[in-house]
């Protein structure tokens, strides 16, 4: 029997999760013994063949270019896995959605906005790949673990099912946790602040109760809690624990018991960190661009 | 003239590397342009988000080079507020930096460039082609980058897009055994590098013969230095002229005085001169090149040998891009040196890793660190509570663009469109290419190969040609 066939495709994103699968090191050898690689950026033609059993993608929809590579790439695959919060969240490329196009590239060009019509047009809203087609597996995180890449291509190419944790990550993060186990008339902190104004970091109390905002509540779990463990709050990377509710949204939802709810909306960036992956799946998207995209 | 002939070769092929070629009066090449073709629009983006996050937002700008964007960011922010970190939160940051610079420079020669040199006539031009016609030399570059990564990781938290730097130093640093680790590793790459530095020696000489004076047209060359010495964290930038003495120095601070950004039609990059030159005479070089010819030491015995035999070959300055493969080999020995040092710092386990920083300030930070592919410069105004209000980055790649240019054209300048589109023509101008590095993510979009697609275009702009080659 000929080995299964596996193609990788980039869209909108950064190559970070090309990298994090680079990074399998010798792990990707054994990868390209059990399946012949036949498309990626790193060889094989322009064009994505015909047919291929399992295509990897990462990146969001940005571009029109990106939306056509992209049906290209769901009528070639047999399984169809979606790689990073850009390709399963619109991930945080979206945060371009906060403002119409043509503020955003008149913010990188000034004036001179006028484009050669050669360039691939820019869609209004960055959007992940489940808005236009079929997905069959996700593996969110930005990027997400090398070993969470590989599981999901090994089992995409041997048939498996493919899963993984669905609870938040809090309960992967080591750190002890009142505040959000127990009821309290008052809040942990009168401020919001920022991890560089702590006047110590203590590396074994959850942020909540330092007074910082951490996404651990809001996070799908799944990447070993890699920040908290270095000192740092959770940004979201992995996007929520369940679709059927709003990262941002969730944030004030969870928050607001153990934080002063106006210290979050002054102090911090609510959108900016509840939404920093997921702004293309929320209420969001649209909502303050009426203009179109690129040209019209 | 309208005609317009598409060559049975072309495909559809947006999503990689393009380049324009612009023919005069005559039918000639006369000019040529490597487009960026990707557009995400992070300063908009940015506008809005509290400073500090910059260093986590920023990273995600590029997935192959994240630890320059961290550093980056986090060193404008201590900017704006004006801190000292500590020593131990110095050497810790520029520990980091380096294992992400040899990472990246082993994965660009081996994988990215080595497809050019390193493998045979018959093996596909590929990643998969190094892994099938030198299984030893995929071996060599999978052990130092797995090592450079390992460094990152314990060091920033995360291997993509790390985390750990923050204003006023790091979130946490490391323990002994940790350093222990990482010392015995760096020890191991060191053999790694310098037989990736042997080979580069050999394939740049002969890559260099066999096209004689290809793309070597003088040009400025910039890098930020810590005074006479190869630094890639911090330092003052410095300008030098195409003949080698010193044109300007200045604090990232002052980058806007130097440095003028033009916008270009048909690219989404932006392609920067110095501004006292103007825009025809001011292009100029960052990377590898540029700091190997600016540098009088590389901070490392055996680097510094490999530079002395650099100079006693090539002399200095050198402006030919070929060279850029070989000064990015020195440069990774030098690295290895350089982190072998900064771990053999006793102070690296120190815990006084940062000092508190307080919002309250409005203003603006600015700070440049070496990228793999050259300066970097984040610059961020912001209001009394940290939100920013305005964004500019200016990235490695964006400074090449000009030297990109260049490269093109001299492949092909003069040539009637017929000739400029033979699969002859076409390596040539991706020899140049590739020889930079160009930034995987925000110019072509695509690892270890460039499929180009070139155009030829009448003096009005119309389109008369194009092929695709893979
Ligand atoms: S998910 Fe993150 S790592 Fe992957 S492409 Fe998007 S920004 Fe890059
Ligand atoms: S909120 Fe953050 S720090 Fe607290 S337990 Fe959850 S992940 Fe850990
Ligand atoms: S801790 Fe949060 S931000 Fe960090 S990797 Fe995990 S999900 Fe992503």
């Amino acid at each position: 029997m000929s080995k299964p066939t596996l193609a990788t495709v980039s869209l909108g994103g950064c190559e970070g999760c090309h990298v994090s699968l680079l990074d399998a090191h010798e792990g990707l050898l054994d990868l390209l013994e059990a399946a012949d690689l036949v498309h990626s950026p790193f060889s094989g033609d322009e064009e994505i063949p015909a047919h291929v059993d399992v295509v990897m993608v990462e990146g969001a929809i940005t571009t029109e270019e990106d939306l056509r590579r992209l049906h290209a790439a769901r009528a070639s695959a047999t399984t169809l896995v979606a790689v990073g919060s850009c390709a399963v969240l619109g991930g945080i490329g979206g945060l371009r959605n906060l403002s119409p196009v043509a503020e955003v590239k008149a913010r990188a060009f000034g004036d001179h906005v006028t484009k050669s019509e050669r360039l691939p047009r820019l869609r209004r809203l960055v959007q992940p790949l489940s808005d236009f087609v079929e997905i069959d597996i996700s593996v969110p995180g930005c990027a997400p673990e090398t070993g969470l890449i590989v599981d999901a291509l090994v089992a995409a190419v041997s048939g498996n099912e493919f899963s993984f944790g669905v609870r938040n990550l809090c309960d992967e993060c080591h750190r002890e946790k009142r505040a959000l186990l127990e009821h309290s008339s008052e809040f942990v902190s009168d401020d919001v602040l920022a991890l560089m104004e702590l006047d110590e970091i203590d590396p074994k109390r959850c942020f909540l109760e330092q007074g910082l905002i951490c996404m651990g509540p809001m996070t799908r779990e799944g990447c070993g809690a890699k920040c908290t463990a270095a000192n740092v709050p959770c940004r979201g990377c992995m996007g929520p624990s369940r679709l059927d509710y709003e990262q941002g949204a969730k944030t004030i939802d969870a928050l607001a018991a153990v934080l002063p709810a106006g210290g979050i909306m002054y102090m911090d960036d609510l959108i900016g960190t509840g939404y920093r992956f997921s702004m293309p799946v929320s209420v969001f998207p649209g909502a303050l661009d009426h203009e179109g995209g690129d040209d019209d | 003239m309208t005609e317009t002939v598409t060559l049975p070769a072309i495909k559809r092929i947006e999503g990689h590397g393009r380049v324009a070629l612009h023919l005069d009066d005559d039918g000639r090449v006369a000019d040529a342009h490597f487009d960026v073709i990707e557009f995400r629009g992070f300063e908009k983006m940015l506008e809005g988000r509290m400073v500090w996050e910059m260093p986590l937002i920023t990273s995600r700008i590029c997935g192959v080079c994240p630890v320059s964007h961290h550093l980056a960011a986090v060193k404008a922010v201590d900017a704006l507020y004006g801190v000292e970190i500590p020593r131990a939160a110095l050497l810790l940051r520029e520990l980091m930096h380096l294992g992400g610079f040899a990472q990246d420079h082993a994965l660009h020669f081996f994988f990215l460039a080595g497809p050019d040199f390193l493998t045979g006539g018959g093996a596909s031009r590929d990643l998969l082609g190094v892994i099938e016609a030198r299984p030893d030399l995929a071996r060599r570059a999978i052990a130092l980058r797995r090592a450079g990564q390992n460094v990152v990781e314990v060091v920033g938290g995360r291997k993509s897009h790390p985390v750990a730097a923050i204003p006023g130093g790091m979130s946490r640093g490391i323990d002994r055994s940790q350093r222990d680790e990482l010392l015995a590793a760096a020890k191991g790459m060191f053999d790694d590098a310098r037989s990736a530095a042997d080979l580069a020696v050999e394939t740049t000489a002969r890559l260099m013969s066999e096209n004689p004076g290809y793309a070597s047209t003088p040009r400025y060359n910039m890098a930020q230095m810590r005074g006479d010495e190869f630094a890639i964290y911090d330092g003052t930038i410095r300008i030098v002229s195409p003949d080698g003495s010193g044109f300007a120095e200045f604090d990232a601070a002052a980058y806007a005085d130097h440095l003028t950004e033009r916008t270009l039609d048909g690219s989404y990059a932006n392609s920067p001169y110095l501004t006292a030159e103007g825009p025809d005479k001011g292009g100029y070089r960052v990377g590898p090149l540029a700091r190997v010819n600016m540098a009088e030491t590389m901070g490392g015995t055996h680097a510094d040998e490999l530079l002395a035999g650099f100079r006693e070959r090539y002399g200095r300055p050198v402006h030919s891009v070929l060279a850029f493969h070989h000064a990015r080999m020195i440069e990774l020995v030098a690295s290895v040196e350089r982190m072998i040092a900064v771990l053999e710092d006793d102070e690296i386990v120190s815990d006084a890793v940062r000092v508190r920083v307080d919002r309250g300030i409005e203003g603006r930070g600015v700070a440049a660190v070496e990228a793999p592919r050259g300066t970097l410069i984040h610059d961020y105004e912001v209001d009394m509570v940290g939100r920013v209000t305005r964004a500019n980055l200016v990235v490695a790649t964006t400074h090449n663009v000009g030297s990109l240019d260049a490269a093109v054209l001299e492949a092909v300048q003069g040539f009637a469109k017929e000739d400029a589109l033979t699969d002859e023509s076409v390596l040539r101008m991706e020899l140049g290419i590739r020889a930079h590095d160009p930034c995987l993510s925000c110019a072509t979009h695509e690892i270890g190969r460039m499929p180009l697609v070139v155009s030829v275009h009448n003096p009005d702009g119309t389109l008369v040609a194009e092929r695709g080659v893979s």
